[in-house]
């Protein structure tokens, strides 16, 4: 068919249907033309049609031809409506391949708008109704995974929607079905190759069914991450209609990019179809989890919030941490004793049975934890096993009694993007301005919810400055991590590694406007607790850099600081840094820095700094979060 | 891992061999369940490790009778006996803390896959309960391979909710 006769088909059909459904076919008596109907955005959403900025024309984000109807359908709307209209006509041969049973959602939200859909005759899909199950669904929750360092996929954390149906009891929520959305990447495939496919569009893309026990082993238990779900408050049309589509979404194939289509954008986007509030910014980048709860927390349906309630589900660290500091004091001890030295279980038979139980609990996830980390930990190995035979001989719980405190929820996390405007005054240049931005994530100063309680993880952090002679690009990060990963408990094993990373463009030293140079940084370290909020550290390592002044290429770096709460609303970062250079006429010094932050919000903050390194510096800084 | 696989060959073959013959003939539970077990362990084991990669687990819950053992191995472990193995194989420590606890949410969720309503599973709880603690007194315990152990509380699982809550 040429395209002048495709197009001329297209005018009819439409005239043809916009004639039948406008006169007097349409819901309630009142006509529908076909045009308005492809472009109402609940249409557009079950086509997965993305606005027209990010790919020109506007045109789906599914590349799977089978899931459309009209050859053109993936660009265009109308045909596509028209050509799902007249295969829902069809006559029915086999009911698993009829239109109606393959696009359900299509059906359930045309037939709101064409009432004389409902005339049709009923089809028995029978591929469809196994899928469903006997369980109805009765809501649905958006679930969050925390991010963790183990892979850079990770980093940001994950989401994905849980079909929630009447639990009889906890237990029920574990087989759940889930619908996920991730990236087909190949086994084994290399970090450089891995980012550039991901950022630049190489790896294609499912929405996947799996049932929630699986993600709660991965995350929960593997990954030791804790999940939180979001409940949302979809009435059942609304219900049904999601479900339906993602049955209409097996086996279709879109393009993972990582900083924007990705999970989070995705599952966002699926809730188009029910809500007409924006999850994700139109015109950002880039998409993070966060945001999108945030963004939920802010949504009203039908005159309600649309989060009904918000669940926890502690991870096997988390679980451990809470058992611990449940523990009395003197509890505390006999568990140190017990973890510690050789197991002897036999000696917590003089304590009171109320004891035994807290202890047994805590020391059985305090192993699982260690094995966890490690799975050729032979002592937690055994330990385990032989606190679980403890265990057996106890009497048993007839009820599922334990609940866990539950901690600030992700949404009210600081919101990953930060530009701050400072008035700086440096002993070498004098006072002028400095403007600092970034795209992501957080730092030592930011508030420690949804995210390890001490470190900072930056993604092109930029500071500029300006005095009333000249400005300067004082840092450019690419990448600036310091994963801080100090024992809780104090208990050992509890603790993990720590260590700094940095890949950048940043000023050799405080004394100079123009002096900058590549950079990288790598150190490793310890770090433990010094207060439920206080973290001390000393990391070790080195600088390798473009030669600058009496900078030569490899410097040696020894630094040792604080970070965290002193008090509510006061937060730290302080440390002190030995910079040993290696050449001849090398500049060794010592770096100093005080960070103070003023306000827990997590839109806004007012910082003052010191900062010492050749010259000195003072600044003032007002910081908004988005 | 070497002569394990090897003996999981020699299972599979066994099973296999069983399958022409075994539709008309009322096959023990417990050895279909050992095939059904196996199998799955074997076939995904070659694929990716120690995780079972089935997709299939949303599948007939509360359709699973006693008398299915007897259908072909295929129909038998196409119904929730893979899905209550998955489950067993990805939640296993989980698992054996509730049963030594007596109680808890993935006993419980394990027991429902498995075909029992909330009564049976309160009925079942206890006698998996006794299953492991046997299990895991054995001096051998430690030192046994992970599908070992899995495999333990999975016949344990279905024999005990074949007995306690009225399947059939």
């Amino acid at each position: 068919m040429t395209l002048t006769a495709r197009f001329l088909w297209l005018c009819c059909m439409c005239a043809i249907y916009s004639t039948a459904y406008s006169a007097g076919y349409g819901s309630g008596g009142k006509g529908v033309a076909l045009d308005t109907l492809a472009s109402n955005s609940e249409w557009h959403a079950l086509l997965h049609f993305e606005p027209p900025y990010a790919y020109g024309d506007p045109r789906s984000a599914i590349n799977t031809s089978a899931f459309f109807l009209a050859p053109d359908g993936a660009i265009n709307p109308v045909s596509e409506l028209v050509a799902t209209l007249d295969a829902f006509h069809a006559p029915v041969d086999n009911g698993d391949d009829h239109a109606r049973c393959r696009f359900p959602a299509r059906f359930l939200w045309l037939a709101r708008h064409i009432s004389s859909l409902k005339n049709l005759q009923i089809i028995d899909c029978e591929s469809y109704q196994q899928w469903l199950g006997e369980k109805p669904v009765s809501s649905i929750s958006m679930v969050f995974a925390a991010g963790h360092m183990k892979s850079p996929a990770s980093y940001f954390g994950h989401n994905f929607l849980k079909f929630n149906t009447d639990a009889s009891h906890d237990g029920s929520r574990l087989l759940d079905e889930t619908i996920n959305y991730g990236a087909d990447v190949p086994d084994n495939e290399g970090g450089l190759t891995y980012f550039y496919q991901g950022i630049f569009g190489g790896y294609s893309a499912v929405y996947e069914r799996q049932a929630f026990f699986r993600h709660m082993a991965k995350y929960g238990e593997e990954d030791l991450r804790d999940v939180w779900e979001y409940e949302l408050n979809f009435n059942s049309r609304e219900i049904a209609l999601l479900v339906a589509h993602t049955w209409e979404l097996q086996q279709v194939e879109l393009t993972y990019y990582f900083f924007r289509e990705n999970c989070a954008y995705q599952i966002a986007r699926l809730l188009a179809l029910v809500t007409p509030a924006r999850l994700v910014p139109q015109y950002m980048p880039w998409t993070m989890p966060y945001n999108v709860f945030a963004a939920l927390m802010e949504v009203e349906i039908r005159g309600e919030p649309l989060v009904r309630d918000i669940y926890y589900h502690p991870s096997r660290r988390s679980r451990f941490h809470q058992r611990y500091f449940e523990l009395t004091v003197d509890e505390r001890k006999i568990f140190t004793r017990q973890v510690s030295d050789d197991l002897n279980v036999d000696q917590l038979k003089l304590l009171p049975a109320a004891s035994q139980l807290k202890l047994i609990d805590a020391m059985i996830d305090y192993f699982e934890f260690r094995l966890r980390l490690d799975s050729e930990d032979k002592l937690a190995g055994k330990a385990k096993d032989a606190v679980l035979l403890y265990r057996f001989s106890l009497p048993p719980e007839t009820t599922v009694k334990k609940t866990f405190e539950k901690p600030f929820a992700p949404h009210l996390a600081q919101r990953p993007g930060y530009v701050g405007v400072s008035a700086v005054h440096n002993q070498s240049f004098g006072s002028g301005v400095e403007l600092r931005f970034r795209p992501a994530y957080f730092d030592f100063l930011s508030l420690d919810i949804g995210r390890s309680a001490s470190g900072e993880f930056t993604v092109l952090d930029t500071a500029v400055v300006f005095n009333d002679q000249d400005y300067a690009v004082r840092r450019f990060d690419l990448l600036n991590v310091t994963n801080l990963a100090p024992s809780v408990t104090g208990i050992s094993g509890d603790s993990g590694a720590s260590w700094r990373f940095r890949a950048g463009v940043s000023s050799t030293n405080n004394g100079c406007m123009n002096c900058q140079r590549a950079m990288l940084e790598w150190q490793r370290g310890k770090a433990i607790k010094l207060s439920p909020r206080l973290t001390g550290f000393l990391l070790a390592g080195g600088k390798v850099q473009k030669p600058a002044g009496r900078d030569n290429p490899v410097a040696l770096k020894l630094r040792a600081g604080v970070a965290g709460a002193v008090v509510p609303g006061l937060r730290i970062h302080a440390m002190v840094e030995r910079h040993e250079d290696t050449g001849r006429n090398g500049l060794d010094r010592n770096r100093v820095l005080f960070d103070f932050r003023f306000a827990e919000r997590s839109h806004w903050d007012v910082r003052f700094s010191y900062k010492r390194d050749v010259a000195e510096e003072f600044s003032l800084t007002a910081g908004y979060y988005w | 891992m070497k002569a394990k696989i090897i003996g999981m060959c020699a299972v599979l073959v066994w099973s296999l061999s069983l399958t022409n013959v075994s539709v008309a003939q009322d096959r023990d539970f417990k050895t279909a369940l050992e095939e059904c077990f196996w199998g799955l362990i074997l076939t995904d084991e070659s694929q990716r490790g120690l995780s079972l990669g089935l997709n299939v687990v949303s599948g007939a819950l509360g359709s699973y009778a006693y008398t299915s053992a007897t259908a072909s191995p295929d129909t038998f472990c196409a119904e929730k006996t893979a899905s209550t193995a998955m489950f067993i194989h990805e939640a296993y420590p989980a698992l054996v803390e509730d049963a030594a606890r007596g109680t808890g949410e993935h006993l419980l969720a394990v027991l429902e896959l498995a075909g029992c309503d909330v009564v049976g599973q309160a009925a079942a709880a206890p006698l998996v309960r006794q299953d492991m603690a046997v299990a895991v007194s054995a001096s051998s315990y430690h030192s046994s391979d992970y599908a070992d152990k899995v495999f333990t509380l999975y016949e344990s699982v279905n024999l005990r909710a074949a007995q306690a809550c009225n399947l059939g």
